[in-house]
């Protein structure tokens, strides 16, 4: 069902608080962070806005045809292997080109990463050839934000004995094991492992005011027409949008990072289907996935706004 | 229900040709749409990219990749040759080219190889014997994919009729748990 949303609406030419790039997993979340906060927010999404009732499981149009993800005929990748090989023509990354991103049709996965994770550089030492780091934070910092996402968002799941400590449970139990989970469980424990259930953001009871998962197997890839599923589409987005400070924009393709003569970004160019638009904010965000998101910093034309958005780059591709 | 009741309820509902349980609500109307313009436009030149031999040669063909055994459906029950019309009209239609070259060339064998008129009118170890002297082409390659794909995929794409591809691998398209066959009990597996 779709909710009614006090929606704001802003002309193109409106100056706005934050441009946010994306509306997925990143994008979906900070809106609703800044909505919430009293900033107005405008958010650009490349999809079209779908409704449940266009959540089918057509495995046919969403595997062989890419119905809801990027088009490699308009939107070509290529990829190659080391710097001196040639790139090739190839569907290296695949995302959700949708109002909630690949955010929309994710598995639903939801570990913590670990401690470690946080500072593995100065633990276990560097890769030669790359530039790992430790990240600026640690897990304990940033343990409160886990716990407030799986709390705002929705995450089932029971605690493992290799986890990292947690202020508080998850707020739901599991999702019963299936067939598969079944043998992989025994095969495990044969072993001498000790297999947990896989946290997962979707409602293994009714939470939130959105049902409990009707176990139709159609996750990875499909969006839930149930609900069950929380992603940003169905959690924070909504709630972004009910400030009445959010406009999701979709059929929003973000060109280029415009840059004013003194090197300060001031918004973005985009295209909305019918012609090319500007929308203005001192502050934008890029929340796309990876490499589109390499592809926004690199339209940036000036040098200083270039090598500072290539500092955060590096930041987010250690994190993605 | 157990397995094997299941089952034969299955095989029952496939012989009844009933669209029943495992419909998909979202899209059956589309499905219903769509097999009623089939059925209206079927005549004898129901076919959009595909002539009339040429559909004949499909459906021979597509079920010999996936045949009716023991009175289950095949790709012939399934409408594969609607999926693979449909596919060359629209989003296939580059295809359009190698399927009639391919079509052509199983009829030229077939007269090569057993003085036959047509594909159609061999015996099926003889149209398997002609498969196997082209099952590396792209053509071939081509037919089998589409086959498999217009045997399973939603019958909105035109095949998959009355979901008989589903009803073959005993797919039951419902939304709701099923709990793991056998006898599961997590806490004496842990205890182990």
């Amino acid at each position: 069902m779709e909710q009614s949303r006090a929606r704001a609406r802003f002309a193109p030419a409106d100056t706005v608080d934050f441009v946010i790039v994306g509306s997925g997993a990143a994008g979906g979340i900070i809106a609703k962070e800044l909505a919430t906060a009293g900033f107005s927010v405008v958010v650009l999404e490349q999809g079209p806005r779908l409704t449940e009732k266009q959540f089918d499981h057509d495995e046919f149009a969403t595997f062989m045809q890419g119905r809801w993800s990027n088009n490699p005929a308009t939107q070509p990748q290529s990829f190659r292997a080391s710097p001196s090989a040639a790139a090739e023509t190839a569907l290296a990354a695949i995302y959700g080109r949708l109002v909630g991103g690949s955010n929309a049709h994710f598995t639903g996965n939801f570990w913590r990463m670990r401690p470690l994770d946080f500072n593995e550089a100065s633990v276990l030492g560097g890769v030669p050839g790359t530039a790992l780091a430790d990240w600026p934070i640690t897990y304990e910092e940033l343990e409160p934000y886990y716990t407030k996402a799986e709390w705002e968002l929705g995450v089932s799941g029971e605690p493992g004995p290799f986890d990292p400590p947690r202020s508080k449970p998850y707020p739901m139990p599991s999702l019963p094991n299936k067939s598969s989970g079944v043998l992989f469980e025994k095969g495990a424990l044969a072993l001498g492992y000790h297999p947990q259930p896989t946290p997962l953001a979707i409602n293994s009871r009714y939470y939130n005011g959105r049902p409990a998962c009707q176990h139709c197997g159609f996750c990875l890839f499909f969006m839930c027409e149930f609900r069950s599923k929380s992603s940003t589409f169905v959690t924070t987005l909504p709630v972004a949008e009910a400030t009445g400070r959010c406009e999701v924009r979709p059929d929003s393709y973000v060109a280029r990072i415009e840059t004013n003569s003194e090197g300060r970004v001031t918004g973005v160019a985009y295209f909305d289907g019918k012609s090319k638009r500007s929308s203005s904010a001192p502050g934008p965000w890029c929340c796309a996935p990876t490499a589109p998101n390499h592809r926004a910093c690199y339209s940036i034309r000036s040098p200083r706004a270039f090598r500072t958005a290539s500092l955060i780059r590096a930041a987010w591709s250690a994190s993605t | 229900m157990d397995l094997h009741s299941r089952r034969a309820f299955l095989r029952a509902a496939a012989a009844a040709g009933a669209a029943w349980s495992a419909a998909d609500v979202i899209s059956i109307e589309d499905a219903l749409a769509w097999s009623a313009g089939q059925a209206a436009g079927q005549g004898r030149g129901g076919f959009t990219a595909l002539s009339a031999g040429e559909a004949e040669t499909v459906v021979a063909l597509s079920s010999r990749i996936i045949p009716s055994v023991d009175k289950r459906p095949g790709a012939q029950e399934a409408g594969v040759v609607f999926f693979v019309d449909r596919a060359l009209a629209t989003f296939n239609s580059r295809q359009r080219k190698m399927y009639a070259e391919g079509l052509r060339d199983v009829n030229r064998r077939a007269a090569d190889m057993f003085k036959a008129p047509a594909f159609t009118k061999l015996t099926a170890a003889q149209q398997d014997e002609v498969i196997r002297a082209i099952d590396k082409t792209p053509f071939f390659q081509a037919i089998r994919f589409d086959t498999i794909v217009g045997t399973f995929a939603l019958p909105t794409w035109g095949g998959n009729r009355d979901y008989a591809g589903w009803h073959l691998i005993g797919l039951e398209h419902q939304p709701r748990f099923q709990p793991p066959f056998g006898a599961y009990d997590v806490e004496a597996n842990r205890r182990k």
